[in-house]
């Protein structure tokens, strides 16, 4: 089952073209949804999970027309959205419990056991009792999780779910993600490449509406090898630098600005070859790419 | 810094446009206050101005208190939108001190609500200019006027309130706390309102007042027209008091969460205990424990079948429900309206001071009665909380994605606040049962409490629920929800005074049955249920309209959520709005049926034009001679279950002019009564039908010759059918019917009662003004009693049938009792003349007898009423004892009383049968004799002697008519009770007369008369009269009064006409006057006049021999007041009581034994008296038992000092 985008379009009333005939295939697995902010990725994924309808375009998920059909794509989705919250006054198995019964669990037997094995797999076992008030950021974003996946979803959203995570919480949720994501559809939108890089068999690159590139990591990678160049200069030098390559980006290492180039020769001698260029690499492209294109 | 933020603070709500929109509201409530007769407050009247000082100040104070709501808004957002926008933290770690952040914010917001509020004076100035207003209803403007309760309402209560809502916003960061405790002020606010109108509790409602309305009531309550258009309040006294007591609460709680408040993240609202400790626990959950590779969840299987809907929907419900009783907020709302219920209901239903037993449909008539405002604003929160729950949480993502139907959610939301509101309900039931067992009363009726919660209350509430969700649902967010609501509710109100009164178009208005003990629910429970059902259907519809287009997904605007309301047009919901369409407009044709169709509808200014048409067509008719009605015969058939009537029966009638009658015109003065046959017993044509009045005008073939007879023969029934706007009949009920001749029986010539009196309205149906009645000097006008036009004294018959479970009563004597076809019959004659004035009862009732010499005493009581009947008895024989040696014989050989449920709460005499409301009397609570009025006592007296003031003397239809009957049924009854209870009680009725009179004469519209012209003035021939009488019996002597009445029997009783008026008894009395009060009869009777006595100082002085030398110093002012008011003083030469008194004993009341109680006479406006008494004094007064009219009671008595002197 896998999740068809074809020519998606949005404009908000302001005149904000959040998406610019989006056309993407979403295989089962991880998929990474990558782009800075504003670049159309919760407006797509929220039209995904049906909040929100798009100008035109249309959305399959297998057999189901997912702008027509909104009930039977969401008995078959899990969604976490950016930023949410969640009844304080409760405890976490409360609050699952409920969740798993508007989702249409109803038996109360097969309910329990489900929303025992959510609070397992989610670590959260020790907390049940506790009012969800009073979680800190990382178990608020295990147990959104944990309501994302009641009722074995087909296709699961998760948009930005790490940002404010500490490290080993982060860790925790990725683990969480990746083993969910073995048979499912899985979208994580995120602007943090290092958890696209470490989970998702496929990624879309997307920025100012558009899909920028799409394919395995790997091969987007293979596609800059060689044409990424980094150079350290001093500060002074930056804005020379940026008006003459096409820096992609800079970065402090050690306190000193290092640059990244893209260009299909090296630019000067100052410039050493990146030999491995990484994911990252090929979302500033993309990124600083359709910031050009958007400036001209 | 503190200025700079209070600056800051300024600027800040000075460009936000919501500031703007609240001063807009403001200027045009202020503006719509002053420019139409909308809304008339502070005693707005024909006579009173429209900008009159006294209605400018309590149309601010109104406002003011109003502007609560944009009060809690301006200082909400000034304290808690950095918590709103999660900006606190940042805030608080900046150097700003609090002292700098707290008041700055606090000063800021404070200037800005004071802005605001000049839109009511500005408003009220605008509005009196307006080109439409009426130039002769303006006085001359003042500035000082507006600008005065500015100062002393605005002004501190906005500091106040803002105070309050600071200090609750930063404890709590909730605004949601704000508006309860906004709540809480308004049901305080009422509570100081309802001790405010009790006389013993008056101070301290004053005080309790947070806005200084009790306060103001109690200093100009009592102000005449005059004073109302020229006076400013006094901001002294109680007044002052209050105001400084509420500035400084608020300060000082202000200060004191100032000092508590810290500037941090959690502030006092993270000060919760058991919150730290689940903080504690979760973060035992370290980060060491793996998580598996893969996640294994068992099977599941997703419902969407019916019974998984319920389940869902239960599960929300249940969360909702939970989640709102559980909190604390829900709780102070709980005790909120418990304190509420109780302070209400422990003085429901007093008269004059006398509590009643704390039956069932009392406490559960507090609720239906008094909750309104609690219950609205209640759901007016709740919904706007529950609806948008989960977007305030920011869940609304997450739950809008759930499969879930819309719907499912909005109804379990719906129904969620309707079991909150079954909650609080049976709290307040709680309660109510709590306060009767307190008194000591143990006979809860269940069935009448969950009627009237659950029968009237509860649809109520449902109603106003639906319509408060669907206006959130449509409107799309929660402020704007509130003020649509809002807006709504104050539109309906609005509409109202503009006479569009028709419930068909008042959402959620049906006639609320009225519980009776004798008649149960009654009539009205039909007419209620058609409506509830018209607006439910109404309700559900709107409801599915806001189901259409609630906001579901990411896209709020209307456009948007149009758009998607067409994918949700799914079968069930067409099917469901349209059946609710169709059953609102079935109901709604029904309905319309029913009020406009079998009965006829007019709004009151329709009914106006109908009166003033009336007028002007008929007048002319008014001096054309009439037959007299002499005899009247009946049988009358009352259908109690089916509250049908028929009646058959003959009028005689007889020329009593001097000319020849050829036309004769008759009225039917109630329009539902069927007309089945009309027939003089001459030849005579049906000259002219107008249906409009009613009126048929009919010619005779041959004139009638005066002193000839004329026959009239008719046959009337009244079908009873459907219901009008105001529900079913509650004259002819299943237990209790209660019918009156007048609105039974064809009327002849003209009614002169159906003119418009009220001048303002005659003007604007374009008549001139009119005197309210003839005067004294109008010897045509005294051809009549002040109660017929077309009759005076007449033989009366009837025949009454009834059901055989029922008996039937009318005036007479029962002659013969029969059953016949399944129905019981009576038939009463009386055997000497009566007035044209009766009425017929019928009921299931229980009945007890007693005789008084050779007279039979029956009380006909409902069972369970047995509380009072002894008094009822006792009254009875005291008053014939009292008024048979006193005034004259009684003309019958029997009295009943006859117990009507309490659709009205009167008693009324007719001739030997006195209907008797349940409300006023048969449930009354004497605990003590000593301390309560006995009212039972009283009420039965005052009807008693009716029989004899009335039935014997009647007064003329001109000015002082009324002297003669109820005031002096008044003195009667005060004799007969000092008799019983002694003088200590009557001093502590005559205070309740003399607060009913000051402030019956401050509600005057027209003008104050003199007692011996009183135009039907009820606080002048009742509660001046009382005064009035009693004082006379204290200066001229008991006896002398009682001469003069006799000479008035003597000459005019069972006589007429021409009918007496109050010269005949004044003339009277003045003949027997002793001299040196004689000046008395000009006070009393021909002027209102009224005095300013007090103790200005009193000294004793031991000079042995256990004697006390007493010093009094005392002001005596006497004051003539003109029609409006306007008072000038008079010269004196006045008699008046000095006293000294003991201390008061237990029991005693204020004053003790009566150590000196003289006459004096005063001459100057101060003066000193001297006094030897035996005792110790405590108190002295000037007219210590108030038996003077004195508006200023209090300072007639002062606590004595003792000098400093050389003993």
């Amino acid at each position: 089952m896998a999740l068809v985008i074809e020519n998606l379009s949005k404009t908000y009333p302001g005149g904000v073209r959040a998406l610019q005939g989006v056309s993407l295939t979403i295989p089962k697995g991880m998929f990474g949804l990558l782009g800075p902010n504003g670049a159309g990725k919760s407006t797509l994924m929220r039209t995904i999970a049906t909040l929100q309808e798009p100008d035109s375009g249309s959305i399959r998920l297998g057999d189901i027309d997912v702008l027509r059909d909104k009930k039977g794509v969401r008995q078959v989705l899990g969604y976490l959205p950016q930023e949410f919250g969640l009844y304080p006054n409760l405890s976490a198995e409360v609050v699952l419990d409920h969740f798993a019964t508007l989702k249409g669990i109803t038996r109360r037997k097969e309910r329990a056991k489900i929303v025992g094995a959510l609070l397992e797999q989610t670590n959260l076992s020790d907390v049940r009792k506790a009012n969800v008030g009073g979680f800190s950021g990382g178990m608020k974003q295990r147990l959104g999780i944990a309501i994302a996946l009641i009722g074995s979803p087909q296709l699961v959203i998760v948009d930005e779910p790490t940002a404010g995570l500490d490290p080993t919480e982060r860790h925790r949720f990725l683990n969480l993600l990746s083993a969910v994501g073995e048979n499912i559809v899985v979208i994580l939108s995120t602007h943090i490449v290092e958890d696209v890089r470490e989970l998702c068999s496929n990624v879309a690159i997307i920025a100012s509406g558009q899909v920028r590139q799409e394919g395995v990591p790997d091969d987007l990678i293979d596609q800059i090898r060689g044409k990424i160049w980094r150079r350290r200069i001093s500060r002074d030098q930056l804005a020379a630098a940026q008006a003459r390559h096409r820096v992609i980006s800079n970065r402090l290492i050690a306190g000193k600005p290092e640059i990244r180039v893209y260009a299909g020769e090296r630019p000067g001698d100052e410039f050493s070859p990146i030999e491995e260029p990484d994911l990252e690499d090929v979302y500033f492209h993309q990124v600083t790419a359709a910031g050009a294109s958007e400036a001209s | 810094m503190l200025l700079s933020i209070a600056r800051f603070e300024l600027r800040y709500h000075l460009r936000r446009p919501v500031t703007w929109i609240y001063f807009g509201v403001l200027a045009l409530l202020a503006f719509g206050f002053m420019s139409s007769d909308v809304v008339r407050i502070g005693g707005a009247s024909s006579r009173v101005h429209s900008n009159a000082p006294n209605v400018i100040n309590w149309s601010t104070m109104i406002l003011s208190i109003f502007g609560v709501v944009i009060t809690s808004a301006i200082a909400g957002a000034a304290v808690l939108r950095d918590y709103e926008f999660k900006a606190h933290e940042l805030l608080f770690s900046t150097p700003m001190g609090k002292t700098a952040y707290l008041g700055g914010r606090f000063i800021g917001a404070y200037l800005v609500t004071l802005l605001v509020f000049t839109a009511i004076p500005l408003g009220l100035m605008i509005g009196a200019v307006m080109p439409w207003v009426d130039a002769e209803s303006l006085g001359p403007f003042s500035l000082a006027a507006h600008v005065w309760p500015f100062l002393i309402y605005t002004v501190p209560n906005t500091l106040l309130v803002t105070a309050l809502f600071f200090a609750v916003g930063v404890t709590t960061r909730s605004l949601f706390a704000v508006y309860v405790q906004g709540m809480a002020l308004f049901i305080g606010y009422s509570v100081a309102m309802s001790f405010v109108s009790d006389l013993d509790n008056e101070t301290l409602g004053a005080l309790l007042d947070p806005f200084g309305a009790g306060a103001t009531e109690l200093a100009t309550r009592d102000w005449t027209i005059a004073e109302k258009n020229s006076e400013l309040v006094p901001f002294a006294g109680l007044l002052l008091l209050n105001r400084a007591i509420w500035v400084g609460a608020g300060m000082a709680l202000f200060a004191a969460v100032g000092r508590f408040f810290k500037m941090d993240a959690q502030g006092l609202a993270g000060w919760r205990p058991w919150r730290r400790k689940s903080r504690a626990k979760a973060k035992k959950n370290g980060a060491s424990v793996p998580i598996s590779a893969t996640v294994d969840l068992p099977p599941a299987s997703l419902q969407d079948d019916f019974p998984a809907r319920i389940r869902q929907f239960l599960s929300m419900v249940s969360l909702y429900f939970r989640s709102t009783v559980r909190s604390p907020l829900f709780l102070a709302i709980v005790a909120i309206g418990m304190g509420f219920m109780i302070t209400v209901a422990i003085d429901a239903d007093a008269l004059y001071g006398t509590r009643v037993y704390p039956v069932t449909y009392v406490m559960a008539e507090v609720i239906t009665g008094s909750f309104g405002l609690f219950f609205f604003i209640l759901t007016t929160l709740y919904a706007g909380e529950l609806i948008w729950r989960e977007r305030s949480l920011g869940c609304d993502q997450i739950h809008d994605a759930l499969p879930i139907p819309t719907g499912l959610v909005l109804s379990s939301k719906i129904v969620a606040l309707l079991l909150v509101h079954a909650v609080l309900l049976l709290a307040l039931l709680g309660t109510g049962v709590a306060i009767q067992a307190g008194k000591g009363f143990f006979n809860v009726e269940l069935g009448v409490y969950l009627g009237h919660l659950f029968g009237i209350t509860y649809p109520w509430l449902v109603l106003i629920t639906l319509l408060t969700f669907a206006v959130h649902a449509i409107v799309g967010s929660k402020f704007l929800g509130h003020v649509v609501v809002i807006a709504y509710w104050l539109c309906q109100m609005i509409l109202r005074f503009l006479d569009f009164d028709h419930r068909l178009y008042r959402y959620s208005s049906a006639p609320d049955p009225k519980y009776s003990d004798l008649n149960g629910f009654g009539p009205d429970v039909g007419p209620y249920l058609w409506f509830s059902a018209y607006w439910l259907a109404g309700g559900l519809f709107l409801v599915s309209l806001g189901l259409l287009v609630l906001q579901r997904g990411k896209e709020g605007r209307l456009r948007d959520r149009l758009r998607h309301a067409r994918g949700r047009l799914n079968p069930s919901v067409v099917a469901f709005a349209a059946v609710a369409a169709v059953a609102f407009a079935g109901l709604g044709s029904f309905i319309f049926y029913n009020t406009n169709i079998l009965h006829r509808y007019r709004a009151s200014d329709a009914q106006e034009a109908l009166q003033a048409a009336y007028e002007r067509e008929y007048r002319s008719i008014k001096d054309v001679p009439q037959p007299r009605i002499v005899g009247v015969d009946l049988a009358v058939d009352l259908f109690p279950e089916a509250g049908q009537w028929g009646a058959v029966g003959d009028y005689r009638m007889v020329n009593k002019s001097d000319q020849p009658i050829d036309v004769v015109y008759m009225t039917m003065t109630d329009e539902d009564v069927e007309i089945r046959g009309l027939e003089l017993d001459r030849p005579a044509t049906l000259e002219r039908d107008d249906e409009r009045f009613q009126i048929r005008t009919y010619r005779l073939k041959e004139a009638l010759a005066p002193g000839a007879e004329l026959g009239l023969h008719f046959d009337l029934f009244y079908a009873g059918e459907g219901f009008s706007n105001d529900g079913r009949s509650g004259a002819i009920v299943g237990n209790g019917t209660f019918l009156h001749s007048n609105s039974m029986l064809p009327q002849i010539g003209y009614l002169e009662q159906y003119e418009l009196v009220d001048d303002d309205q005659r003007k604007e149906q374009g008549l001139a003004p009119k005197e309210r009645m003839a005067s004294i000097d109008d010897e045509a006008a005294r051809m009549n009693t002040y109660i017929a036009s077309d009759s005076d004294w007449i033989d009366f018959a009837a025949t009454v049938s009834t059901t055989p479970d029922q008996v039937a009563i009318a005036p007479g004597y029962l002659e013969r009792e029969w059953e016949e076809n399944g129905r019981r019959y009576f038939r009463y004659e009386m055997d000497a003349k009566i007035l044209n004035f009766f009425s017929f009862l019928s009921a299931r009732y229980e009945v007890r007898r007693d005789t008084w010499n050779d007279v039979a005493i029956e009380v006909y009581y409902h069972a369970g009423h047995e509380y009072n009947i002894d008094r009822m008895i006792d009254a009875v024989k005291k008053s014939l004892d009292y008024f048979t040696e006193n005034f004259s014989p009684y003309q019958h050989r029997q009295v009943r009383i006859l117990e009507f449920p309490r659709y009205a709460s009167f008693a009324q005499s007719f001739p030997n049968t006195i209907p008797y409301s349940e409300s006023i009397g048969f449930i009354a609570r004497i605990r003590d004799e000593e301390e309560d009025i006995d009212f039972p006592f009283y009420v039965t007296a005052h009807e008693v002697a009716h029989q004899w003031w009335a039935h014997q003397v009647i007064g003329g239809d001109v000015q002082g008519g009324t002297m003669l009957s109820e005031s002096l049924a008044q003195y009667s009854a005060l004799m007969v009770m000092e008799k019983e209870y002694g003088p200590g009680q009557m001093h502590k009725f005559l205070k309740h007369e003399l607060r009913g009179y000051l402030q019956g004469r401050s509600g005057e519209t027209k003008k104050e008369l003199p007692l011996m012209l009183v135009e039907n003035q009820q606080y002048i021939h009742y509660q001046k009269g009382s005064l009035i009488f009693y004082a006379l019996k204290d200066y001229f002597g008991e006896d002398v009064v009682n001469e003069a009445i006799r000479e008035v029997i003597e000459k005019h009783a069972f006589k007429g006409p021409p009918f007496p008026t109050s010269r005949s008894l004044v003339d009277a009395l003045r003949a027997r006057a002793p001299e040196k009060y004689a000046y008395l009869i000009e006070d009393f009777f021909e002027t209102i006049t009224l005095y300013d006595n007090k103790v200005i100082k009193a000294e004793v002085l031991a000079v042995g021999g256990g004697k006390t030398k007493v010093t009094i110093e005392v002001g005596v002012r006497k004051l003539r007041a003109d029609e409006v008011g306007n008072e000038e003083p008079v010269a004196l030469g006045d008699w008046i009581d000095i006293g000294v008194f003991a201390e008061a004993k237990e029991g005693e009341g204020d004053l003790g034994e009566a150590l000196y109680i003289e006459k004096h006479r005063f001459t100057e406006e101060s003066s000193s008296v001297e006094v030897i008494v035996e005792g110790t004094p405590a108190k002295v007064g000037i007219d210590p038992y108030h038996k003077l009219i004195d508006r200023r009671a209090k300072d007639n008595v002062k606590v004595v000092e003792v000098a400093e002197g050389d003993a």
